[in-house]
């Protein structure tokens, strides 16, 4: 299961700036876009479980949004998915699952971290590459895009 | 189990280098050849553990083995011979000066010496490069580079707290239109990444980061390179250990798994589109300080005899350089995994990070233990350290490497390398005119790359943690002049709110200036980092420096060549200065394929770290300008040449000369200006280096938030230099001083018989005029222009 945390629009503007500043240094003149952090959660968790974790452990209540189950992008808008690959120290992923496991007082889940990324803009084979290269490194991510 | 390589002792060269090369090894023909002729001598075949251990021992990043080699150098016909480079050339400086305040150098994992009031602490220093894995993953890379060089700091004697990370990067152009190999990563992707990586570690380590720099140039496009430095205190009586036959041999930290394999003898070949994956790792911050925490504890109270960090190597290099003067025997099964798939001898020689293995009696080991606990830090027993003068690794009662320390350690065949010196053509000619008029120039020189300001940079830093940082990144009331270095007062190691001492970091790099001259390049940074010392009002009598050189393949007799003349460049400004070197270190292999695939190596490169007691970091100095009036001096005197300016790069002046730098001059003006900045009468000090005086004296401004009417022809100056090379021309040794106006006869009488001139004051307007000789304008710039284009806002 996959728990998206999305900062509030409302306390986005300078990470979401700092994104488009990326992807338009990569040649990609997107016209939006906003990012979330990703937990993948290897568990046998009620759902009422990952819900708990994702309001009461992942999601800042006041300035993030979250959701459970993975999120399809908006209308006019596509998403990019990047994940350390299995082989790679997820230091990240390591904190949750200790973090996970104390809050709901479970065994502790495989858990991984990973980002989601908006983009509103140029889509296609080529803006795909282009956002490849600027937001992953085939080293230790694995990228996928995700459409509508 | 003991996963003998039954046929090594019968493989010919070819089949040897093939072996070598699929393991991984890096391992040279002599080198292959000198551990087959050691097995064949035993009689038996050796494991893969043993071979492991031999290439891990044996490699570049541990052994040093070009610079502490013998070298043949040829020049201008005449032949030098080096039995050991770097003990004949930096060490040997470091053994004449002999100053007493050094407590242990060039033997630990640090240089350490004296600080603070009574001589109570020892002042650790250490720089290291990452850049390898840098290229390959540049936000772990550097997450990795800043915990190790941490560690290095956690391992010296018997552990130092840290109290300063610094950073010091070079990488490609961002504005580059460099065509690059398949599966190398853009010059800005990499700086961001090494950027994030220095930052999230140091932050959260609770580090300040303070004291760095940033050269952009296209020959590291391929190969970045990444200096983390760390300076931490520690008290004088921890500074020396001893491991103790009978002491266990004890891991703490992190758990041992697949990642980073082959680290140290990766950096020991070039980057290719095939390098390891697996030399790429993510580092874990909060690890780490937990280990820190729990490790000063367990100092303080006595409880180890010896320590080091599991760097590049693993276990294989901490266990067996604490072994090396006496013997040990290594249970492998004990130490905790990540992975329970892996092999003994990865277990042997992984990379994981976050790992201390210390030497324990046996009779501390349950203190140890519930301190350890107290962080949710893991402790294991691997075995115990004895007399026997071997390396006995098992697992599960299975033998996976046994080998005597002597051939270990000593065995390591060093064959003469050959260095030759080609030098470059120079030009003396006088520069031609600049085409740009002087204002534009000067703009554009403030936004050059080199020159611009570090601030997006900077600020992702927490200098402020620990409360120490005297001198900032940034000074002035609005926070925009670049300071020289940092200054620390760090209360946070000594608890002692009365002792005001503190010490000043700084650095000096000049890669164009290599391309010209390898020897003048490490005069230059010499004096560059030394400058900056002098600038935050430290101590220069009682500076010490770091060396980090960066090259390419020292295969190349010319590259080879450039790295003697830089060594002898800084064994002259060591001797010069009087400071000592106190640690180093070096990175070759830094070249990779272009996309053509052509050799492309970096420039060498010589990174120069400083470190100096201020006596009172209350009277410590910033750059910036503060208060209208004051006069303004030039110390130092102008040279003429343009070689390896920021001016040469935007004008075609014609003129690649050096100016002339005599250490002996530079060390009496330096030793001749301290006693002015020990009585306050040096409000600001700035050095001139990239962009020259009207760089200096325009950062000088922005962080002052005041204007300036210079005129630098009234300063020492060699006859017959142009205006351009007045203005924005590089030549050493030379610093703008802000001097207070009612104490200026007092400053006068003291730097007598000094090449100190005034050149003009402090203005309480908006704009920085720089006037010819007769009092012609030469450029009238606004201040708040100037800053907008230092601050990439456009010219």
């Amino acid at each position: 299961m996959v728990i998206e945390i999305k900062t509030k629009p409302k306390y986005a503007a300078s990470e979401d700036a700092a994104l488009l500043a990326r992807m338009r240094a990569a040649g990609l003149p997107l016209k939006a876009a906003s990012t979330a952090r990703l937990y993948r959660i290897e568990a046998e968790w009620a759902a009422g479980d990952y819900k708990k974790a994702a309001a009461g452990l992942l999601a800042d209540p006041l300035t993030d949004d979250w959701s459970v189950g993975g999120r399809r992008p908006p209308a006019g808008c596509w998403r990019a998915e990047v994940w350390l690959k299995n082989s790679v120290t997820d230091v990240i992923g390591e904190s949750v699952s200790e973090a996970a496991a104390g809050f709901l007082g479970v065994e502790a889940p495989k858990v991984r971290f990973g980002h989601a990324f908006y983009f509103k803009g140029p889509a296609g084979p080529a803006a795909e590459k282009a956002a490849a290269r600027a937001l992953s490194n085939p080293l230790i991510h694995s990228f996928k895009v995700v459409k509508r | 189990m003991n996963d003998r390589i039954e046929n090594f002792n019968s493989l010919r060269p070819a089949e040897l280098a093939a072996l070598d090369k699929a393991a991984g090894w890096s391992l040279n023909a002599a080198e292959l050849a000198a551990a087959q002729r050691h097995f064949r001598k035993l009689g038996r075949p050796p494991t893969r553990g043993e071979l492991e251990t031999i290439a891990q021992t044996w490699s570049e990043h541990c052994k040093h083995k070009t610079f502490s080699g013998p070298v043949r150098f040829e020049r201008n016909g005449k032949v030098k011979r080096y039995k050991n480079l770097f003990k004949e050339t930096i060490v040997a400086a470091t053994k004449t000066l002999n100053r007493p305040w050094c407590l242990s150098v060039f033997k630990d994992n640090a240089g350490v010496v004296e600080f603070g009031r009574g001589k109570k602490w020892g002042l650790a220093f250490k720089a290291e490069t990452h850049n390898h894995p840098c290229a390959l993953e540049p936000y772990g890379g550097a997450e990795t580079g800043v915990g190790g060089v941490v560690r290095d700091i956690l391992g010296v004697g018997l552990g130092a707290k840290p109290v300063l990370n610094t950073d010091f990067f070079c990488f490609g152009r961002q504005d580059s239109g460099m065509k690059l190999p398949p599966g190398a990563l853009g010059a800005r992707r990499i700086m961001e990444g090494v950027v994030e990586g220095v930052r999230d570690y140091g932050n959260r380590m609770g580090i300040p980061t303070a004291a760095g720099g940033v050269v952009f140039d296209d020959g590291y496009a391929l190969n970045p390179l990444v200096f983390v430095g760390c300076a931490g205190l520690i008290p004088r009586d921890k500074i020396d250990k001893k491991v103790r036959p009978g002491d266990l041999i004890v891991a703490v930290g992190g758990r041992t798994g697949r990642d980073g394999i082959h680290g140290a003898t990766f950096s020991s070949a070039d980057i290719g589109e095939d390098s390891p994956s697996s030399a790429v790792q993510i580092g874990h911050a909060i690890n780490e300080k937990k280990i820190l925490d729990a490790l000063l504890r367990a100092r303080d109270k006595g409880l180890y005899s010896a320590v080091t960090d599991c760097g590049a190597g693993g276990f294989s290099s901490a266990i067996g350089e604490l072994a090396s003067d006496c013997g040990a025997v290594v249970d492998l099964e004990k130490a905790p995994l990540k992975d329970v798939s892996l092999e003994p001898w990865e277990i042997w020689v992984s990379e994981s990070q976050e790992r201390m293995v210390l030497s324990v009696p046996e009779r501390n080991l349950p203190a140890l233990r519930k301190i350890f606990a107290r962080e949710e830090c893991e402790l294991a027993v691997l075995g115990r350290f004895n007399k026997s003068g071997r390396l006995l690794v098992r697992f599960m009662g299975e033998p996976v490497v046994d080998l005597r320390n002597d051939f270990l350690h000593g065995g390591v065949p060093n064959f003469e390398k050959r260095a030759v010196h080609k030098p470059v053509p120079v030009s003396s000619r006088p520069p031609a005119k600049p085409r740009r008029p002087l204002g534009r120039l000067l703009r554009e020189i403030l936004a050059h790359p080199n020159v611009r300001s570090r601030a997006p940079i900077v600020r992702q830093y927490d200098h402020e943690v620990q409360g120490g940082t005297v001198v900032k990144p940034f000074t002035g009331p609005a926070g925009y002049g670049p300071s020289d270095g940092a200054v620390i007062w760090p209360q946070s190691a000594t608890r002692d709110l009365g002792d005001f001492s503190g010490f000043a970091a700084a650095h000096g790099i000049c890669p164009s200036v290599g391309r010209i001259d390898p020897c003048q390049m490490a005069l230059y940074a010499c004096d560059e980092a030394m400058r900056n010392l002098l600038c935050c009002g430290a101590d220069i009598t009682k500076a010490a420096f770091l060396d980090n050189f960066c090259a390419a393949s020292p295969a190349d007799p010319k590259v080879l060549g450039d790295l003697v003349l830089a060594a002898e460049g800084c064994r002259e400004a060591a001797l010069g200065f009087g400071a000592p070197f106190i640690s180093g270190k070096d990175s070759f292999y830094n070249q990779s394929a272009d996309a053509k695939g052509k050799p492309y190596p970096i420039p060498l490169t010589l990174l120069i770290s400083a470190v100096a007691p201020v006596d009172d970091v209350r009277s410590a100095v910033t750059t910036n300008f503060k208060r209208a009036g004051n006069p303004v001096y030039l110390a130092g005197v102008a040279w003429r040449g343009l070689g390896g300016s920021i001016y040469n790069e935007l004008e075609r002046s014609g003129n690649n000369a050096l100016g002339v730098i005599s250490i002996e001059e530079s060390a009496r003006l330096y030793r001749g200006l301290l006693p002015a900045f020990r009585a306050g009468l040096v409000m600001a000090a700035h050095d001139i280096s990239d962009g020259g005086f009207a760089a200096a004296a325009a950062e000088m401004a922005f962080g002052g938030g005041l204007g300036a009417d210079l005129c630098p022809e009234t300063g020492y100056a060699q006859d017959g230099i142009s205006q351009a090379e007045l203005l924005f021309g590089e030549s050493p040794s030379r610093l703008l001083i802000e001097v207070d106006r009612e104490r200026e006869l007092a400053f006068r009488s003291m730097v007598a018989g000094l090449p100190v001139e005034r050149v003009g004051f402090v203005s309480a307007g908006h704009d920085l005029t720089l006037l010819d000789g007769a009092g012609r304008e030469l450029l009238r710039e606004d201040i708040a222009v100037l800053l907008e284009c230092w601050s990439g806002e456009g010219i």
